[in-house]
């Protein structure tokens, strides 16, 4: 089995190796970020102060979770990326038994290098957990920490279902703060508008939340120093480049929580782009000179770059798909009994949603584009085999017998004779497959391959119909444009009267 | 050299529980017409699909030419036996001339010399040349039989195999292919056996006659022997039906 697999990633390896070929640059760094918009924006703020040191930045935001990137960060796809102080200690050191209350930089330092990886200084905000109320009312009344509470048991008091359960929410907070509030749940979109409206007083937020100068909400002061700590820090492979680590370096605590809600808001509420946002707050701070224009990728060049993305992924795995289908089909399709259960098999690999055979792929294949495109080689494998082995073993006996008894090698019967006549139904099913494929590609963007799916995955992350829709729209246009590809393919390769009829 | 084409020895074919042929044992004569007739399910067909190795005998042999059939060399033995069958089986995705040259063209035959054969056999059954570029699909049933029976020949095999290839005709196309069968028989001399439910077809085409019953030969001989001494009543039967 193993080696049945190595033959197949090494095949992968060598399709994707020769259209990498053509793009394969020199000195480039590749930035990631999560599908949130802080990480967008921090991520873009790092690619435009490279880039006017005239680094050579591609750009791969969007991944779907921490799992992901991480797995992204250490197989290379790519190097460096936005993430907490919180979740590393958390997720990525999970596996490591340090006291992780309060460990300084020092302290990930040598826990990360194990693994190859470091973090430069922080950005400066920390984005942990925090408690809001109106500004009003925290003037009125003096509130200002949250050991304050414990004074005014009238407040009403509303949390977020995630804070009210979570083992670093609301249960210790209140044994910390000896508070003593029943708080019922709200979703926590909904908390904000609540507090405006005055049906609540308090509830749960993020501190670096761009929401919360827009409702007049602010913080309390966590005097126990309750909350663990979530610093924004960039993560990089150790074998970063030293000298474009300088030059994020002058990043260091140049974003605090104010700041970074600053920007959040900019994106959130005044629907600024990111690469905008980025720009902006660099030229502010001097890091890029005021007549530097950034390059603002157009949606063209976005959806030129994405299209082309979902192209290769689609062709390489249909690629794949018709030449192991069809030498499959020939092997096979003589036997009855072989084919059924071959089909049935390729037929159980379609049962499972895409999404999760997206997932399954991230242990064998890590992320990128050979999961990605082993997935969707999968896909458009049983509609493949299934017309073509239909297909040959449905041709007339009569035809078959003559092509034998003239003396036709199994070859010249396979080549001359049998696959021309199964062609039409052949075509039919890569048609089917190529579609497939152009849809189900769409959702390599959650591991990280990028193409259509990209903007899809952002707009999911802002809530933005129109950012899904630049990729919504380009998919069923090229499916559109697959379609009557074939069909003159069709016209081209089968006689007229030898069409299918569909 | 034999004066056999074809010899049968002890075949006998079981499909399952089901004896189609029982203890066959057969000689074709070189050069001369071997029409095998008999209903349907008599075990003709099978027969001569035994002959080119389409169905192998349960047990017994066949010799070709002299030799006991090779299964391993099916494909260079079958390019010197035509074939050609009930139904046509010409390939609709081919136009009339590559059916009949397909072979030819595969075995690797330089142009001139498959035109050259191509333009005798299509001469010998009245071809008309603006069918050469047509589809199978477009041509009469009469038309796409003397395709067939072209190709058989394009090879110049010294054996031909046909199975039931007059039997969908209408009755005067049937008759005019009849006399141009006769008439290939004279210009290029072979063996051919074919298989006929029609026994007025054999007696008209062929030298001799086997007929087969449930599996087992009931009578073989020249066809003026068979016509003027028939065995037992079933052959009667058969000839009485061509002379009413």
């Amino acid at each position: 089995m193993t080696s049945i697999k190595q033959i197949f990633l090494a095949m992968v390896s060598v399709f994707v190796l020769f259209i990498n070929l053509a793009n394969a640059a020199d000195d480039k760094i590749i930035i990631g970020s999560k599908m949130q918009n802080e990480s967008y924006i921090l991520a873009e703020i790092m690619a435009q102060l490279l880039e006017s040191h005239h680094y050579n930045i591609e750009r791969k935001y969007g991944f779907g979770g921490t799992f992901l990137i991480y797995n992204a960060l250490i197989s290379n796809e790519i190097d460096i990326y936005p993430e907490y102080t919180g979740t590393i200690s958390e997720v990525i050191l999970r596996d490591i038994t340090i006291d992780k209350s309060d460990l300084s930089i020092e302290d990930y330092h040598a826990a990360l290098a194990p693994k190859g990886l470091k973090i430069f200084n922080p950005f400066g905000f920390n984005n942990s957990y925090a408690i809001a109320l109106k500004k009003t009312l925290s003037d009125e009344q003096n509130i200002r920490n949250i050991s304050h509470l414990k004074f005014h048991p009238d407040l009403l008091v509303s949390f977020s279902h995630e804070f009210l359960n979570r083992s670093d929410g609301w249960l210790q907070l209140k044994n910390a703060y000896g508070l003593d509030f029943s708080p019922p749940g709200i979703q926590h979109g909904l908390a904000y508008k609540a507090i405006e409206e005055g049906a609540i007083n308090i509830t749960d937020a993020y501190s670096t939340d761009g929401d919360l100068e827009r409702y007049g909400l602010i913080l309390l002061k966590d005097d126990l120093d309750f909350f663990p700590k979530y610093y924004g820090v960039p993560l990089s492979r150790m074998n970063f480049p030293k000298r474009a680590a300088q030059i994020l370096e002058q990043l260091e605590n140049l974003i605090d929580d104010q700041k970074m809600r600053q920007l959040n808001a900019k994106v959130i509420i005044d629907q600024q782009t990111f690469a905008a946002v980025a720009n902006e707050f660099l030229k502010q701070n001097k890091l890029i000179s005021d007549d530097l224009m950034f390059v603002q990728q157009t949606m063209f060049d976005r959806l030129v770059k994405n299209t082309i993305t979902h192209i290769k992924l689609t062709l390489t795995a249909l690629g794949l798909g018709c030449f192991i289908g069809l030498i499959l089909a020939f092997l096979i399709f003589r036997s009855a009994r072989i084919s059924r259960s071959v089909i049935y098999a390729t037929g159980l690999m379609q049962t499972i949603p895409s999404i999760a055979l997206l997932a399954l792929m991230i242990p064998l294949f890590g992320i990128g584009e050979i999961p990605a495109i082993t997935a969707l080689f999968l896909y458009s494998l049983l509609p493949i085999l299934r017309s073509a082995v239909t297909a040959l073993s449905t041709i007339d006996p009569i035809l078959s017998n003559v092509s034998k008894a003239i003396g036709m090698t199994k070859f010249q019967q396979l080549r001359y004779v049998l696959f021309p006549l199964a062609l039409p139904n052949i075509l039919a099913g890569i048609k089917t497959a190529a579609v497939i494929c152009i849809g189900t590609a769409t959702l390599a963007a959650f591991i990280g391959a990028g193409g259509l799916g990209e903007p899809i995955v952002t707009g999911l992350a802002l809530n933005d119909t129109s950012l899904i829709l630049q990729g919504a729209i380009p998919a069923a246009c090229l499916a559109i444009i697959v379609e009557l590809l074939f069909e003159l393919l069709e016209k081209y390769v089968i006689p007229e009267h030898m069409r299918a009829n569909v | 050299m034999s004066l056999n084409e074809i010899s049968y020895k002890n075949v006998f074919k079981k499909y399952g529980d089901v004896s189609v042929l029982k203890d066959i044992t057969l000689n074709i004569a070189v050069n001369e017409t071997t029409a095998l007739v008999g209903e349907s399910g008599s075990g003709k067909t099978t027969l001569l699909q035994i002959a080119n190795g389409l169905v192998r005998p349960s047990s017994g042999w066949v010799e070709l030419f002299g030799t006991k059939i090779d299964y391993g060399q099916l494909a260079s033995l079958r390019k010197k036996m035509g074939y050609a069958v009930q139904g046509v089986g010409l390939f609709p995705h081919m136009t009339v001339y590559e059916n009949i040259t397909i072979m030819a063209t595969l075995d690797g035959w330089e142009k001139d010399k498959i035109a050259t054969r191509a333009n005798y056999v299509i001469d010998l059954v009245d071809l008309k040349k603006n069918l050469l570029t047509r589809y199978p699909l477009n041509l009469s049933g009469g038309q796409q039989q003397r395709v067939s029976l072209c190709r058989a020949m394009m090879l110049n095999p010294p054996l031909l195999l046909l199975d039931e290839p007059f039997s969908a005709l209408d009755p005067i196309t049937k008759g005019y292919i009849h006399d141009q069968f006769s008439k290939l028989q004279k210009a290029e001399r072979r063996s051919i056996l074919l298989v006929t439910h029609d026994m007025e077809e054999a007696i008209k085409l062929a030298d001799n006659i086997v007929i087969l019953k449930n599996g087992q030969i009931i009578q073989q001989g020249k066809t003026d022997h068979i016509v003027n001494h028939p065995m037992n009543d079933y052959v009667k039967n058969l000839l009485i039906k061509v002379t009413s």
